[in-house]
């Protein structure tokens, strides 16, 4: 089956401005999260993918063709970028018909397919309306259903969520799951951690145009052996939990606060056993046991190094 | 429902449709009107100083010639580089059409607009200044020829400045059009052949034979074409 997308030492520069550089990458299907920082070089990957951008060196393809070349590449991808700029004197129906029809529907049909997308972004009664008056929210759901009305097999989303009310958010992660769980590749980009958590456990993450990591977020934890992994337990005597876990070897630090035992180790799973055995020998009634390590949020802190805290927002 | 890939002209007629729709709700259509209301009243006022005739209709044309060349930028340039410099564009480059439809379907929706103010305020001027008994229905209607062609190129020229210079489109555009194309058309030296404003003169008033519209094909054609060209590179 050809991939998606496939990406082979592919860098771009903005003349001396290192856009991405050296990107080796195959895309299945599902959702894919891109994570990284602003200026990360997340919006140029989407770009090249999206035919927007050529590379400077190497090669991008996308369902076996350059999707900068190939116009009918181009009609299987839908993206929608980052920025709110549309075609704001149009109403949201007209706008999504127009970019439906320019994205190869026939004309007839283009104004069924822009109502049920924007009916699936929850659009419906805004339609009518200029695009001028509508919320950043609202803007963002448009773009999302133009992206989509033509049925593209690869959605690029570049930071979909970035703006909108819970409600909508909500409606947007339900609908990007139902297009993965429908044979759809998604492509979505974030700087925000916990949103790209919602989405999908598959991610790669980029750092200054560079793919630091790629795969499961679980998998990509693995490969980050060298930091301790950490367990924060709530319990209703945390002295005497957290001296017996001092004494273990694969433990490398156990401190109290008044959230509970934060226990730092190095072997995971050895640790978790243990834990149980000690939660049930001592007779501890357990509160509540978390892994912080867990979230998106220390994978990108570890990975880039930033120790600074956490690179959100 | 099963998407296809667009023929050139369906993009082009789709972009055309997309740009009518938009310059028609934005603001450039009542800036263009604005300007392209300017001549009538200049009829009126040398009609209410009983200066009409031949001298009169000229003095129109030349007025119009340089409304054209502020209009054809207001609407076509503008509708371009805004696409270009706001950014928008990226929904065009990512849908299944090549990107020189963007040229055409700008030019194929926008000159109409352009040459359409044109003429009506050519008319409207013609009938203030007293119809037939001014200039004849043939002159006229050559008149109207020449400044549809003309808006045609100003047009090709306006499109090919926004790929070139997105940021400062309209100003560009208007300085070339009305300073340095209508100053070297109005020279009488051989280099005024490669100026929109020539073309424009010699079809209106039928004279020079082909070199007028020779002229204004070939300079639209390049303009398009090195637009087009130039779209196709834009990241």
């Amino acid at each position: 089956m050809t991939a998606a997308v496939r990406a082979e030492r592919c860098s771009k520069w903005y003349g001396s401005v290192l856009g991405v550089s050296d990107v080796t990458w195959e895309l299945g299907g599902g959702v894919i999260g891109l994570l990284g920082p602003n200026g990360a070089g997340k919006s140029t990957l989407m770009k090249l993918m999206a035919g927007l951008l050529r590379p400077s060196r190497g090669s991008i393809q996308v369902f076996g063709g350059d999707p900068v070349a190939d116009v009918a590449v181009r009609r299987r991808i839908g993206y929608s970028p980052e920025h709110e700029s549309t075609y704001d004197e149009l109403t949201g129906l007209e706008l999504v018909t127009s970019l439906a029809h320019l994205a190869g529907v026939p004309r007839e049909h283009a104004g069924r397919a822009a109502t049920d997308a924007l009916a699936a972004m929850g659009m419906t009664e805004a339609m009518n309306r200029r695009v001028k008056g509508y919320s950043k929210g609202m803007r963002q759901r448009t773009k999302l259903a133009a992206t989509l009305a033509h049925d593209p097999d690869l959605l690029i989303l570049d930071e979909p969520l970035t703006g909108v009310d819970p409600l909508a958010r909500t409606q947007i992660i339900d609908r990007i799951r139902k297009l993965a769980a429908a044979g759809k590749t998604v492509v979505v980009s974030s700087h925000v951690l916990y949103e790209i958590e919602a989405l999908t456990q598959d991610i790669v993450v980029i750092y200054r145009g560079q793919v630091l990591a790629e795969g499961n977020l679980y998998e990509i934890r693995k490969l980050i052996d060298h930091h301790p992994h950490r367990i924060q337990v709530e319990c209703d005597r945390p002295r005497e939990l957290a001296a017996a876990m001092a004494g273990s070897e694969h433990v490398r630090r156990v401190s109290i606060d008044r959230r509970g035992v934060t226990i730092e180790t190095l072997e995971p799973d050895r640790c978790y056993d243990e834990l149980a055995v000690i939660l049930t020998e001592h007779n501890l009634q357990l509160r509540a046991m978390t892994s912080p390590d867990n979230n998106l949020g220390a994978v990108f802190e570890y990975l880039t190094g930033d120790r600074g805290g956490r690179a959100s927002e | 429902m099963t998407a296809t890939t667009l023929t050139g002209w369906q993009a082009t007629t789709a972009l055309a449709r997309l740009s009518l729709r938009r310059v028609l709700r934005g603001k450039a259509l009542w800036f263009a009107i604005a300007i392209g209301l300017f001549p009538c009243l200049l009829a009126i006022a040398w009609r209410a100083n009983s200066l009409a005739g031949v001298e009169a209709w000229d003095r129109v044309t030349v007025t119009f010639a340089l409304v054209m060349a502020i209009v054809a930028p207001i609407l076509v340039a503008s509708s371009l580089s805004d696409e270009i410099d706001d950014r928008s564009a990226a929904y065009l480059w990512s849908r299944a059409v090549p990107r020189w439809t963007v040229v055409s379907g700008k030019l194929l929706g926008l000159a109409p607009v352009v040459a359409g103010s044109l003429v009506l305020g050519l008319l409207a001027c013609w009938l203030i200044l007293g119809g037939p008994t001014v200039v004849s229905g043939a002159e006229f209607a050559r008149a109207l020829v020449g400044f549809v062609a003309g808006a045609i190129g100003c047009s090709a020229v306006s499109a090919l400045i926004a790929t070139l210079a997105p940021r400062f489109a309209v100003p560009i555009a208007v300085a070339w059009l009305l300073l340095l194309d209508a100053t070297v058309g109005a020279l009488d030296v051989g280099l005024h052949a490669i100026t929109v404003s020539f073309g424009t003169k010699a079809i209106a008033r039928g004279d020079d034979g082909l070199v007028g519209p020779l002229s204004l094909v070939v300079i639209t054609v390049l303009a398009l074409a090195i637009a087009c060209y130039r779209v196709d590179k834009i990241e």
